[in-house]
């Protein structure tokens, strides 16, 4: 589904992606860890498009596409959705209004009709449960006001109403307590399917216990430095970045 | 002095001024005479006027709009005539053309209010409204510049009356619009005149509108039409006063769709408990200035001053905010949000002065602003003066442009670039016109708004 070559991507002139190679397949959940600074949330930004990150090298395959070469609303189209970490408040657009457009452009996108009112609403109720978001928090304004927690599973939230096929979730872990964790797992899980692949990258291995992937890398200084399957993550959890990083040298 | 300020179709027409009216009707239209021949028309060397280009419209020939067709006298005409019949936005409209409230083109007024025209009143002395009209008409503050002209040469205008405990059963809408015969011929210029008289715990709440189709008798449109498109040729020059007495409330919600030159002062004076709300949208005008001031002149009476302006063209909208905290424990709270694209130009300019005496005053001011354009212009000049020692004042002003973040995370969720922007533009100046308690109105104004964004339309199919 999803092949990264060689990828190299600067910020503001400083090169923080070095040669990134990855592979994701449908129905795998692969775990990207790695310390601050490693270029884990470059990545995300540069798989979903965002302004200000250039890439000098290497090609994004997705579905058979040049990703790169897609604006960040055609790539959301094609099924690519990135889990914010750090939602953006927008005051003044209720969530339900912002999600209903964003359903809405999707399908359109898809070929299909958009969902009256109705019909959307239902889906609002039954995607909201699985996060145990109030149905009242969808109808705030965007992240107006949220929680750490609230905000999360907002994205989460999100996440099952635009029903992607390549969820990148940038540490949805960050900022959470334990129970909230949970519940944002829980939500992670129910939307695991076959159709469906996940790129979870994280610096803690604590989430991986409850979103438990399939495959690990490790991300140091903007490289690929190991994979492993999840006793990777354990290892690293024992261990620290320093070994594996010695290691790989 | 012979410079256009002083010299002018304007000013040229204070010789042919009303006079024959009570004689402190006549003395006081001498004294603003007086005053705006001395100081002629402001320009630019006129600190409260600086950023305000009145150059378009002291070249003008401007003539005083004519009296309209006279209608059947004394009768009211049926509730369908135009102008006059029930709004589509559940307010009470009574169509002021050229300066005259068309009262026989309206039906009766709405249970709890009196509405009469000025010049009925000054004509009949035994009037029970005579004696508060003296008492107040030009009273509030002293007129200056154009609300001078206003006083010298105003024929006619409303009045509306609340008795003690009254409350309005429906909202009046003041509809100001150029005499129907004036759509040809040279510019016309007029002076609406409203005196609202609102006694102590009394309610209402007052429309006053600019239309955009304001030749057409049928009201407002969307308002969708970019300004400017045909040189502008009328200049309503309004100004509006209001008395609250202790307790009174009063929502003022103006509306500004008009692509023609429109200058405006309201006036209102709050006594004690007294609430006043003034929500103004400005969505056009070749020149649209707008002066508020308020005095709050009794302890715990509050006012909110909110405005939403939305330009583009070679639109000029202009506000000028003027809170003087009289008396202590008074609250007033203003938020201005604008939007200005293409070439226009938009100015806040806020004063709140807090009089030695006012402790315990609460005042916040912001003005926020949105730059689409690079070509557009903005000024805002948020200012404080405290003589007060125990007081609460916060004021700030911000220009920018839409935020990187949100843009993005819109994107992010399949929004196209266009949509995204035009659903973080409008969400940037609704909160004004999500305020107004009257909710047709709220929903048109909504409308109108959204159709102002670039994308708007299909934002709002999308949203539907």
């Amino acid at each position: 589904m999803l092949k990264i070559e060689n990828l190299h991507a600067s910020v503001g002139g400083k090169p923080i992606l070095k040669g990134v190679d990855l592979e994701v397949n449908a129905g795998e959940v692969h775990a990207v860890m790695g310390p601050n600074g490693s270029g884990k949330s470059t990545l995300a930004y540069v798989l979903s498009g965002r302004d200000g990150y250039e890439v000098t090298k290497g090609s994004v395959t997705y579905a058979g596409k040049d990703l790169l070469a897609m604006p960040p609303e055609l790539r959301a189209a094609e099924g690519v959705f990135l889990g914010f970490q750090y939602p953006v408040a927008i005051p003044g657009v209720s969530n339900v209004y912002f999600l209903k457009a964003a359903v809405n452009a999707i399908r359109k996108h898809r070929g299909e009709p958009p969902l009256d009112a109705i019909e959307f609403l239902k889906l609002v109720r039954e995607r909201s449960k699985l996060v145990e978001l109030d149905p009242e928090l969808a109808k705030r304004q965007v992240n107006v006001g949220f929680s750490g927690g609230e905000k999360k599973r907002n994205e989460i939230f999100q996440l099952a109403m635009l029903e992607p096929k390549l969820a990148i979730l940038d540490e949805t872990d960050s900022g959470l307590d334990i129970d909230a964790l949970k519940i944002v797992s829980k939500g992670v899980n129910a939307v695991r399917g076959p159709e469906r692949a996940m790129i979870v990258i994280t610096h803690y291995q604590r989430l991986l216990d409850h979103i438990v992937p399939d495959f690990v890398h490790v991300l140091i200084d903007g490289r690929i430095v190991k994979s492993g399957d999840r006793t990777l993550a354990l290892q690293l959890e024992e261990e620290g970045y320093a070994e594996v990083r010695s290691e790989a040298v | 002095m012979a410079d256009r300020l002083h010299d002018n179709a304007l000013i040229a027409a204070l010789e042919r001024a009303p006079s024959g009216g009570p004689a402190w009707l006549d003395a006081l239209r001498d004294e603003a005479s007086r005053t705006v021949r001395e100081s002629g028309l402001p320009g630019r060397k006129t600190e409260a006027w600086r950023f305000t280009p009145v150059g378009d419209l002291v070249a003008l020939p401007f003539e005083q709009a004519p009296a309209p067709a006279p209608a059947t006298t004394g009768r009211r005409a049926p509730e369908t005539a135009p102008g006059g019949r029930p709004g589509d936005d559940g307010t009470w409209r009574l169509r002021v053309e050229g300066g005259r409230p068309r009262l026989d083109l309206a039906g009766a007024a709405p249970a709890g209010v009196v509405v009469r025209s000025i010049a009925e009143v000054l004509a009949a002395p035994d009037d029970p409204l005579a004696a508060p009209l003296r008492e107040h008409l030009g009273r509030l503050a002293p007129a200056t510049h154009f609300s001078a002209l206003n006083t010298a040469l105003f024929e006619d205008g409303v009045v509306l009356h609340l008795a003690k405990g009254a409350s309005a059963a429906a909202p009046v809408h003041l509809v100001y619009a150029p005499a129907s015969s004036a759509t040809d011929g040279p510019p016309t210029v007029a002076y609406p005149r409203v005196l609202v008289l609102a006694e102590q715990g009394s309610r209402l709440t007052l429309v006053e509108s600019f239309p955009a189709g304001s030749a057409s008798p049928d009201g407002p449109s969307c308002g969708d039409e970019p300004a400017g498109e045909s040189a502008p040729r009328h200049l309503d020059n309004l100004v509006t006063e209001l008395v609250l007495g202790p307790g009174a409330r009063v929502d003022h919600i103006r509306v500004h769709e008009a692509p023609d030159f429109v200058i405006s002062r309201t006036i209102v004076r709050e006594a004690r408990d007294a609430h006043y709300t003034s929500r103004v949208v400005s969505l056009a005008g070749a020149l649209m200035r707008a002066d508020l001031h308020v005095l709050l002149d009794g302890p715990g009476a509050e006012c909110e001053l909110d405005g939403a302006y939305v330009a583009g063209g070679r639109d000029k909208l202009d506000h000028h905010t003027l809170v003087e905290h009289r008396s202590p424990h008074c609250t007033s709270r203003q938020n201005y949000r604008g939007v200005l694209d293409d070439k226009a130009l938009g100015v806040f300019d806020g004063i709140v002065i807090v009089h030695r005496d006012a402790q315990k005053t609460e005042a916040h001011q912001e003005n926020r602003n949105l730059l689409l354009s690079a070509s557009a212009t903005v000024h805002t000049k948020p200012h404080l003066e405290i003589d007060a020692d125990d007081v609460i004042c916060t004021h700030g002003a911000t220009v920018g442009s839409l935020d990187e973040d949100q843009l993005f995370y819109l994107r992010a969720r399949g929004l196209d670039e266009a949509t995204a922007r035009a659903i973080l533009t409008y969400a940037f100046v609704r909160s004004v016109v999500d305020d107004i308690g009257l909710q047709p109105l709220r929903d048109r104004l909504a409308r109108a708004l959204l159709h102002r964004m670039p994308e708007g339309e299909a934002l709002e199919e999308m949203t539907a």
